[in-house]
């Protein structure tokens, strides 16, 4: 019995140690407690075993730090980004400002994979190159932008006027109607899932173009920064479809208000597939590409709209 | 908070400022002195360099729309480490599975490299460990993960931590514990103990 009482003890304060030891190693003890910790430890094999685990599970961890693969330069890329999402947010560019309202068609849309039946709209495809916008019924898609970041301060660039952006919403000048403008910032495999996030923003312009260049400051630029939207569309494979992953795709249901089939061509993984979304809106239809991927979307109820393929 | 990243903190400070009164070029040299903070640990947390190189410039994009939003330039770090910590942990929550993580096989870990920097066979070893110990770390829960990403690849202070996750004290603390004794008892698992020698020596001088 005395005996057990003794064990019993004795694994409370092992417990007590060893609930202090990673104090310890943060040097976190006062000094009586630490006192009361090394003389258990001269002692105590097994808890000593746990401060050597401790010791070397840290350092194994500090270690791995200092090994992990350099990232590379990702600035060019970021540039690219930033570049893109201003081509088709123009009031984040002051000039801009005031002068269009730029509203996020959906702050997420999830669409629902449909069959043929529903591409008999026409799909207007532009070939823009990664980072461009195209829109529909729009037959002049964007230059490229120059590279700013060869001619010194890179960042500069993207906070002034752009041709790319310039010629992009001259297009809109004597236009009514609503148009979509998207464009691709990335895409990548996930799992089982592609994942494609892309830009979408809904230019109204009735007020015409009007530029503002007074309107330099920060506050507009944050302003603008709300009334846009980046759509994360993301196509999960079906069961059916693992055996041949890279085939076939479905994607998850919308809650977008909007009317409008999302067609993604991938030419490398060999897949073309639609979506659409449930609701009603005028009609453009726009359309961008990344390396792999071409995505469109179409706006199915304006009949104004010509494009064709 | 240390000296070091006192001055850091500052120099970030100065340097939104000085964005935000419009010289472009600020944004630059924030990027190039977070860059590699960030996508280290986006890196520990998603385990994929190829995604962490991704997220990371997601990240930079979201901080630079949203800095004009920016008010208090002393805490940019945190700001920034904070969006970062939040993409990829929801990036690692997407994931139905995992894959890059294989079955964990852990073939000796962590030989002693008291003199190996020099040799390139021994950098390719620490990159090997790295690697291990980087699957390692993928077994952990992911919100273990993030905490000891800050914790190791930062070095963030307890205050540190809890402000960038957004969450008290006393709970980033107790979340740190456990984060350590799960890497623990996953990486001795792994190892066997193999490693354990060594760190005895050590143990006994922090004893």
């Amino acid at each position: 019995m005395s005996v057990r009482n003794g064990n019993s003890l004795k694994d409370k304060m092992c417990q007590t140690v060893q609930n202090k030891l990673l104090d310890m190693l943060d040097g976190g003890l006062r000094s009586n407690e630490h006192e009361q910790v090394t003389s258990h430890l001269a002692n105590c094999s097994a808890c000593s075993a746990e401060l050597a685990s401790l010791l070397s599970s840290e350092l194994a961890l500090r270690e791995s730090m200092s090994a992990v693969p350099p990232a590379g330069d990702l600035y060019p890329e970021f540039l690219s980004r930033i570049r893109a999402e201003n081509a088709i947010e123009p009031k984040r560019l002051p000039r801009f400002a005031g002068g269009l309202a730029f509203a996020c068609v959906a702050a997420t849309c999830w669409m629902l994979f449909t069959s043929s039946q529903h591409s008999s709209a026409p799909v207007h495809t532009l070939n823009v190159t990664p980072g461009q916008t195209a829109l529909a019924a729009q037959p002049k898609a964007s230059q490229p932008a120059p590279e700013r970041a060869a001619q010194g301060n890179a960042m500069a660039g993207l906070h002034e006027p752009q041709s790319q952006v310039e010629d992009h919403m001259a297009q809109f000048g004597s236009d009514r109607h609503r148009r979509i403008a998207m464009v691709i910032a990335g895409e990548r495999i996930t799992g089982n899932s592609l994942v494609i996030k892309a830009t979408v923003g809904k230019v109204s312009n009735e007020s015409g173009l009007r530029r503002s260049p007074a309107a330099t400051d920060q506050t507009s630029r944050a302003d603008t920064t709300l009334a846009a939207g980046t759509v994360a569309t993301q196509f999960s494979l079906s069961e059916e479809a693992k055996a041949v992953p890279e085939k076939r795709l479905f994607a998850s249901n919308s809650p977008a208000a909007e009317t409008f089939r999302l067609k993604v061509e991938d030419d490398v993984r060999g897949f073309t597939s639609e979506a659409l979304s449930s609701g009603g809106a005028n009609s453009t239809l726009s359309s961008a590409e990344s390396n792999n991927t071409r995505v469109s979307i179409i706006m199915d109820t304006d009949s104004s709209v010509s494009g064709k393929e | 908070m240390n000296g070091e990243r006192t001055a850091t903190t500052d120099e970030d400070g100065l340097l939104v400022a000085r964005y935000l009164r419009g010289e472009a070029s600020a944004f630059d040299t924030l990027f190039a002195r977070h860059q590699d903070y960030v996508y280290r640990i986006i890196y520990g947390i998603v385990g994929s360099a190829e995604e962490a190189r991704d997220l990371t410039q997601e990240v930079f994009v979201q901080v630079f729309r949203s800095l004009p939003k920016f008010r208090n330039g002393a805490r940019f770090a945190t700001w920034l480490y904070r969006i970062a910590v939040n993409r990829a942990v929801d990036a690692a929550r997407g994931s139905r599975k995992w894959r890059f993580l294989p079955v964990l096989e852990v073939p000796g870990l962590l030989q002693r490299r008291d003199d190996a920097d020099k040799e390139p066979e021994a950098i390719l070893m620490r990159a090997d460990g790295a690697e291990t110990i980087q699957r390692m770390l993928m077994k952990c829960p992911v919100g273990h993960r993030e905490i000891l990403v800050l914790r190791y690849y930062r070095d963030l202070t307890i205050e540190e931590i809890a402000e960038t996750l957004s969450i008290s004290e006393s709970a980033a603390k107790v979340r740190l514990h456990r984060a350590r004794h799960v890497f623990k008892d996953i990486y001795m698992a792994a190892t066997d103990g193999a490693d354990v020698q060594d760190a005895h020596g050590a143990a006994n001088h922090v004893g």
